[in-house]
């Protein structure tokens, strides 16, 4: 290809040579033409140009006019006249002026026969010019016609000869002009041979250039290749450095990422608060930190990278930072995590230090480990689950502690296999706390839960869930029986007596007992049901124990079901608040109302309070319905007449609601009734409860003006000991006393001291449940204050109390009459 | 509404002030003087200006007052180049209403010459009274003398403008 273009090139250049003559040849034509052109023009010119000829013609005219004119004048002629001589003088003079110029003079000049012509023309005209002013004087006209005639041959001469002259100079401007034709025929014929060649040799040269033009695009399409290559050889080249500019900026933020990444480790690694041990696949130390080399006392040197672990766990075991049984045990469970390439945590116990060992492979081989000093964290751990897990006074396990252990037993029980939950409940602890002291409650407890651990076997749990409730879990008995005899077992243990600080103390407890078998294996079911049990045990009496069975469990639900329905009546008003009277023993009067509730259930009738109280006292109820009976007596009576008091009984549970004495209060001020007739009626089982608390309490409704009476008197135990506590206005002895007075002495001693003893307190009596005249004549008898009892009347509705009031039949019949007969009475229905 | 009263009367202002513009009148050619000294020219022919019975005559005050025009040309007549100072023959046309093709030029020693009249406004052909700043004698082309301008273009530079430039004229017939 190379060679080729060259032989193309060459070619073309021996193709030039002819051209560059053929332009030579042009040029020289056009400079020819341009030449002939201007001499043909100059020639031209010449042939057009001034007419000298007619100039000396006119010349010779004008003289002979000039010579007429004068010869006219001299002979007087009618038309002469000297100015026409002299306008013919003057033209003439014009016309030699004109002839006598140096174009002319030259043009005529070598031939002499008219060399001196104007010479003599000259002469003549001046001489003529002095003879003019004289020319009409005689003879002056004659003299220039002499002057003039010798001109007039030189004038014709001069006029032929110039006519001579222009006309072959005409005849030499004609041959000039032919030949420069002729000239310019010949360049014009050499033009068109030369514009043939150049026509041949354009149409030659044209071939040439199209094949090399031909070449030229093959080239320029090669070229244009190779040219977008280039370009996109360039850009990938500028991609690439932009590439790399980029990746070199990227490592160079890695670098410098990666620099505060290291000072970051660092600080990190030795700010542990565990220390660290990374080691390599040659078990060869990479890295470790401060922390580790104080926990193990070495010193920097012996830990630098590349150090052989072997050496530095038995630096570390001649050391005595940790005792040598410590690294041991490191070390080998070390080895046994690196063997099995595993990740774990282990504990390195001895001699009372801890270390705690997080172990993790690395993904390259070798391996990290963390330690940690757990030695005091493990003494509070062991020390804080004991605390969590045992009762403090008895050292038994607790509640937690026995939830554990029950679930264990649930979970770990053969099939047909049963084991036994007892709960155990002790009876009147609360009497021994009031009257003994904390103290000795507690020396009780300590006591009993001795007693009960004896009374078990080793694998059996005692715990403590309580107050004083405990529980036992008997793990494996045989049969039935064998429960049984434990439970007997338990009571009569319990019920030995004690010496708290040399005093003899009886304790009695009841047991509810449930077995976990096959059919019942539920942990909170077992509980229910044990707990059933012990509630039925102390119902019947206390100090014995029952198994649970299916009806307790009826009757729990029959007790829920009268809760609901408390609070649909609470909802829709169906209590009613009944008026028994109450007659005040010395004037024979009605003194006061006791309000009795009732509850008118829609479909079961008329519920005694025995049987709702109890229901409506456990689930609290009580208190909104003891609210709602305050405010309706307090309402009730404000309508009787001012004389007439009434009572109403509170719950023990009432005074847990710390706004009883409000409730109170707002009661009377809604009511408008005078709080000296309300009496509130409580029983001893309130003041058993926080003595102190409800003794502040009835102190606040003393202060309203309210009168307190103490309910059922003597069938506590310690009566009389709340009677010096507390204040009370009025006792109310209780029924049981008043019944047995015809059949029991006793009764009719106590009565009468409980009457005298009120009296010298300077407390009213109340005798309730007066059936008979012997009971009322007795009690009228012994001094009794006021009197009660369906022997009067039994409690009624508020509209038949008021029609009785206003009839006037509330009358007490005084002392006994011959001939009285008690009136018939009614079958007792209600308290 | 008062604005557009405004406008109308800015409207009539202007159409009163156009009726009341003089008309230019163009081709009424002011009456020619009566020459007082030498007649030094005479036209004659088709002229519709004429100041002597059917010819317009000049005294050489009343040609030059028809309006000067000087140039510098060369002639075949003297060497270097001479001044020449006169009337523009296409101005004295105009001032003597000719409304011929052609003008014949006579001259005193009987010369004549005939000119188209369209050379006066193609080539500026002057009527000159002086040369060279001074009136012409008759021995002198004069009194008056045609001339090309014969260096403004070499169209000029022929015989046929030679003859047409026509010395010692006294007279014009416009044919």
């Amino acid at each position: 290809m190379p060679l080729t273009a060259t032989g193309k090139v060459r070619r073309r250049n021996q193709a030039k040579l002819p051209l560059l003559l053929i332009l030579f040849c042009f040029a020289l034509a056009a400079g020819c033409t341009s030449y002939l052109a201007i001499q043909q023009d100059q020639t031209v010119h010449r042939l057009a140009r001034y007419d000298d000829a007619f100039d000396a013609g006119q010349g010779a005219v004008e003289l002979l006019r000039f010579q007429d004119a004068v010869s006219a004048f001299a002979l007087g002629l009618p038309d002469s006249s000297e100015d026409i001589v002299n306008l013919r003088l003057e033209i003439f003079e014009n016309r030699f002026e004109i002839l006598s110029r140096e174009s002319f003079k030259s043009f005529i000049a070598g031939h002499s026969e008219i060399d001196g012509v104007l010479d003599e023309l000259s002469v003549a005209l001046k001489d003529i010019k002095v003879l003019m002013p004289r020319l009409s004087e005689k003879g002056v006209a004659a003299q220039i016609i002499a002057e003039l005639t010798p001109l007039d041959p030189d004038m014709t001469r001069l006029s032929s000869i110039t006519s001579t002259l222009v006309g072959t100079q005409i005849e030499i401007d004609q041959a000039h002009l032919k030949n420069l034709h002729l000239i310019s025929s010949g360049v014009i014929f050499a033009l068109i041979v030369v514009g043939v060649l150049l026509i041949i040799m354009l149409l030659r040269d044209n071939r040439l250039m199209m094949e090399a033009n031909r070449h030229l695009s093959l080239l320029t399409e090669d070229l244009q290749v190779a040219g977008a290559a280039l370009t996109s050889a360039h850009s990938a080249v500028a991609k690439a450095n932009e590439d790399l500019a980029a990746q070199n900026a990227a490592l160079r933020n890695r670098d410098e990422a990666l620099r505060i990444q290291n000072t970051r480790f660092d600080a990190a690694l030795n700010n542990m608060s565990h220390g660290l041990l990374m080691a390599d696949r040659n078990d060869r130390l990479i890295v470790s930190n401060t922390r580790f080399l104080e926990m193990f006392g070495l010193r920097p040197a012996e830990a630098e990278a590349g150090a052989a672990l072997e050496d530095l766990f038995r630096i570390m075991g001649q050391r005595q930072s940790q005792p040598r049984a410590v690294i041991e045990r490191i070390r080998e469970q070390t080895q046994a995590f690196v063997a099995q390439k595993e990740r774990g945590s282990f504990y390195a116990e001895s001699d009372g230090r801890s270390i705690q060992v997080g172990h993790m492979p690395m993904a390259e081989g070798g391996w990290v480990a963390t330690y940690e000093d757990i030695t005091e964290r493990r003494k509070v751990e062991a020390n804080t689950d004991y605390i969590a897990h045992h009762d403090a006074l008895t050292d038994l396990p607790n509640r937690l502690m026995f939830t554990l252990r029950m679930a264990e037993a649930l979970r770990d029980r053969a099939a047909d296999r049963f084991f036994a939950l007892l709960l155990l409940d002790v009876d009147h602890f609360k009497d021994v706390n009031d009257t003994l002291g904390h103290l000795a409650g507690d020396a009780l407890l300590v006591m009993i839960a001795r007693r009960l651990r004896g009374c078990v076997r080793d694998e059996d749990v005692v715990a403590r869930l309580g107050g004083d409730e405990f529980a036992i879990l008997q793990m494996q008995p045989r049969t039935r029986d064998e429960t049984v005899t434990l439970a007997h077992r338990l009571v009569e243990a319990v019920g030995q007596p004690y010496s708290i600080d040399g005093r003899r103390v009886v304790a009695g407890v009841s047991v509810g007992i449930a077995i976990c078998n096959d059919e019942t294996n539920d942990a909170e079911q077992l509980l229910r049901s044990a707990d059933m049990a012990l509630y039925r045990s102390k119902a019947e009496g206390r100090n014995t124990s029952r198994f649970f069975e299916a009806e307790m469990e009826t009757a729990v639900q029959v007790r829920s079901t009268i809760a609901a329905d408390i609070r649909d009546a609470l909802e829709q008003d169906r209590f009613e608040v009944l008026y028994q009277p109450v007659f005040e023993v010395a004037t024979g009067h009605l003194a006061q109302f006791e309000g009795l509730l009732r509850w008118n259930h829609p479909t079961l009738g008329t519920i005694l309070p025995s049987r709702f109280i109890p229901v409506a006292e456990d689930s609290r109820l009580i208190i909104p319905i003891g609210e709602s009976v305050i405010r309706r007596a307090c309402m009730d009576a404000a309508d009787w007449p001012a004389n007439i008091r009434v009572a109403v009984n509170l719950s023990p549970t009432q005074f847990e609601d710390r706004g009883l004495t409000k409730v109170v209060e707002s009661a009377l001020r809604n009511a408008g009734l005078q709080p000296s007739r309300l009496e509130l009626e409580i029983t001893e089982g309130a003041l058993l409860r926080d003595g102190d608390e409800v003794r502040s309490m009835l102190l606040e409704l003393r202060a309203l003006g309210v009168t307190i009476a103490l309910d059922d008197f003597g069938t506590g135990y310690a009566s009389l000991s709340y009677l010096r506590h507390f204040p009370f206005d009025k006792i109310k002895i209780d029924r049981s006393f008043i019944g047995d007075l015809g059949s029991r002495s006793d009764s009719i001693a106590i009565v009468e001291s409980v009457i005298k003893l009120a009296t010298k307190l300077g407390m009213a009596t109340t005798a309730e449940g007066i059936e008979t005249a012997e009971q009322w004549n007795f009690l009228s008898a012994v001094g009794c204050t006021y009197v009660q009892g369906y022997y009067f009347d039994r409690p009624r509705s508020l509209a038949t109390v008021q029609r009785k009031m206003e009839s006037g039949e509330y009358a007490l019949p005084l002392g006994l009459e011959p001939g009285w007969a008690p009136r018939p009475a009614p079958t007792p229905t209600a308290a | 509404m008062s604005m557009r009263r405004t406008f109308l009367v800015g409207i009539g202002t202007a159409a009163a002030s156009l009726a009341t513009s003089p008309l230019r009148a163009d081709d009424a050619p002011l009456p020619l003087a009566e020459p007082k000294g030498p007649i030094v020219l005479t036209v004659s022919g088709k002229i519709s200006n004429a100041n002597r019975g059917k010819t317009a005559v000049f005294d050489m005050p009343s040609l030059e007052a028809l309006g000067l025009t000087e140039f510098s040309t060369s002639t075949p007549w003297d060497p270097g180049k001479t001044q020449f100072q006169g009337v523009l023959l296409d101005t004295l046309m105009r001032r003597v209403g000719a409304s011929g093709k052609t003008v014949v030029a006579y001259a005193l020693n009987d010369y004549s010459a005939e000119l188209p009249i369209s050379d006066f406004a193609r080539y500026g052909t002057l009527l000159a009274t002086k040369m060279n700043g001074k009136y012409m004698p008759v021995s002198s082309k004069g009194p008056l003398f045609i001339v090309y301008p014969f260096d403004s273009r070499s169209t000029l530079e022929r015989q046929t403008f030679y003859g047409r430039s026509v010395w010692q004229l006294n007279r014009l017939a416009i044919v």
